[in-house]
């Protein structure tokens, strides 16, 4: 009858209008696209779609997909004698285009201090807990320090990172060895470290080899590796790179490259100028960053000085094999100091710079290398301390934190609760 | 990869679509070699080539992929995304006419998961 060949055609058109005609690889294809609020909301769709976007493997190709931003975390000021009112930590977001815009940062409570960014998942440092936060899927992990570690730690001696053969996230703790009488801003030696494998047990101590270390310079995760500076004695201009394994739990000591002004000799130190280093990531690949700093700045900050004249960005091929290639090589005007945030400050080709007087540049590190031309004005960052700033690359990502939540560290928000009669 | 079943179909959808998307890699592929068409120009041709109902839309992605063709499987992914974007999951379903397969117990654990944290 004809009415049943009608109804048969329709449910024909009605099969081949449906999406689950798609094969899971091309299902993949179009939900990689999407931003990561609407694949929040898609989790209830169906079965599949729920699959696929619980799946660790589309979740990291999604990550990679996603627009990195420089995130620049601004560290929350005290009130004091010059600014009446405490001023809450702030993080400004610069997008590709490096337009900036102020974080609503929901995730961040006002002693937050921000130590690491990896792959969308923020860490912060807190009086009692450490905080592991995804501000894009509103997920968060609160996770108890080591044993014994006072409230008042240090931030930059914690560290986090991914490797992507394990698929593991790490946090890494340097324990400090006391040192009485050390003036700061000087390096200070560690002999071991502390790991925490996340989902995984406590914290794990790790042996180390004795060498000064300057993670108050930063450290970066590239590739399944921490790197860090380090000072070394008899080493060329004295620095060593340092990169800790995160799947083996190894260290090792990589021989900085050929850098400018130096005759490569091994021995002693060479007649090179006073030059400030900084370990970072660009391009997804470890680099080391040299610029001569300007000697008038003071003492206690001579490791967070400002540079001018020529910045290198050394990029390392081959940690394996110690082989560094350079990069990026621009003049920075010797009429301005800048100084850099840490640890990463070079995205898309370009540098932000701080200068004295709270202004935030962008400058271009490719093509010709004119005095003054290629900083762009970004912002002021005052009443913010411009040599305070940390920077991170982040993107927005689906990375969970609640497959995580089953281990023994794991603690409440409100951990410590208050004693009771309070 | 499977191929696309080109069977029990209306004879005017498959002389419809297999035509379009072969000479549209022609004409993409000719590109690299002869002088480049003006960006906005293949930009509106990309816009009106997608404007088709979603069977066809469906080919075509099928197609690509199996042909291996990037630059339509990108463009024609990117629409079904653009589809896909500001809907609920509901107003996707009737769109894309998925089959809801979750039991209210289900859904009231995927709703309880979106909210896990923001305690």
């Amino acid at each position: 009858m004809a009415s049943d060949a009608n109804d048969a055609e329709q449910a024909t058109e009605h099969q081949l209008a449906s999406i689950s005609r798609l094969t899971p690889d091309v299902l993949h294809e179009i939900l990689l696209r999407l931003p990561v609020s609407t694949l929040q909301r898609l989790r209830g769709t169906c079965h599949q779609w729920r699959g696929v976007l619980s799946d660790p493997c589309f979740i990291m190709d999604h990550a990679n997909r996603a627009p990195e931003h420089l995130l620049l975390f601004l560290p929350r000021l005290e009130a004091s004698a010059s600014l009446k009112t405490a001023m809450p930590g702030r993080v400004k977001l610069f997008d590709e285009k490096w337009s900036v815009s102020t974080w609503a940062a929901s995730s961040m409570d006002p002693d937050d201090h921000l130590f690491a960014c990896c792959n969308g998942l923020l860490c912060f440092y807190r009086k009692y807990t450490l905080k592991i936060v995804n501000p894009a899927t509103g997920q968060r992990l609160h996770l108890s320090k080591p044993d014994g570690r006072s409230p008042r730690d240090l931030y930059y001696l914690y560290s986090f990172g991914f490797h992507p053969a394990t698929g593991e996230y790490k946090l890494v703790y340097f324990l400090r060895e006391p040192r009485h009488g050390r003036s700061s801003g000087q390096p200070f030696r560690f002999d071991a470290i502390q790991v925490h494998t996340l989902g995984e047990g406590g914290w794990r101590d790790v042996r180390a080899p004795r060498e000064s270390c300057l993670v108050n310079l930063g450290v970066v995760n590239v590739d399944g590796a921490m790197y860090w500076l380090a000072e070394e004695e008899g080493a060329c201009c004295g620095v060593a790179v340092m990169a800790f394994d995160l799947k083996e739990e190894t260290f090792s000591s990589l021989r900085p490259p050929p850098l400018r002004g130096c005759g490569g000799a091994t021995d002693g130190p060479c007649g090179a100028p006073a030059l400030s280093y900084y370990v970072t990531e660009v391009e997804k690949k470890a680099c080391l960053v040299t610029a001569p700093f300007s000697s008038s700045a003071p003492r206690w900050r001579r490791y967070n000085a400002e540079v001018s004249g020529r910045m290198d960005v050394w990029t390392l091929e081959s940690r394996g094999e110690d082989r560094w290639s350079l990069r990026y090589s621009v003049d920075l005007s010797p009429s301005a100091p800048r100084c850099v945030p840490q640890p990463c400050f070079v995205r898309g080709g370009k540098v932000l710079l701080h200068g004295r007087d709270g202004d935030a540049f962008c400058r271009d590190l490719r093509g010709g290398g004119e005095d003054d031309g290629g900083e762009v004005r970004l912002l002021n960052l005052r009443p913010y301390r411009y040599y305070e700033t940390q920077a991170y690359l982040y993107r927005e990502t689906l990375v969970p934190l609640d497959v995580y939540a089953g281990a023994a560290i794991v603690r409440s928000p409100h951990w410590p609760l208050p004693p009771p009669g309070s | 990869m499977t191929a696309p079943t080109m069977t029990s179909r209306s004879p005017t959808s498959t002389q419809r679509s297999s035509p379009r998307s072969l000479s549209t890699a022609r004409s993409t592929s000719s590109t690299s070699t002869a002088a480049a068409a003006p960006a906005e120009d293949l930009k509106s041709f990309d816009a009106e080539f997608v404007k088709v109902d979603r069977a066809t839309l469906f080919d075509l992605i099928l197609a690509a992929n199996y042909l291996n063709i990037k630059g339509l499987l990108d463009l024609t992914c990117q629409t079904v995304a653009d589809m896909i974007k500001d809907n609920t999951p509901e107003e996707i379903r009737k769109i894309f006419n998925i089959k809801n397969d979750f039991t209210p117990e289900e859904e009231a654990e995927v709703r309880k998961e979106n909210q896990w944290a923001f305690e």
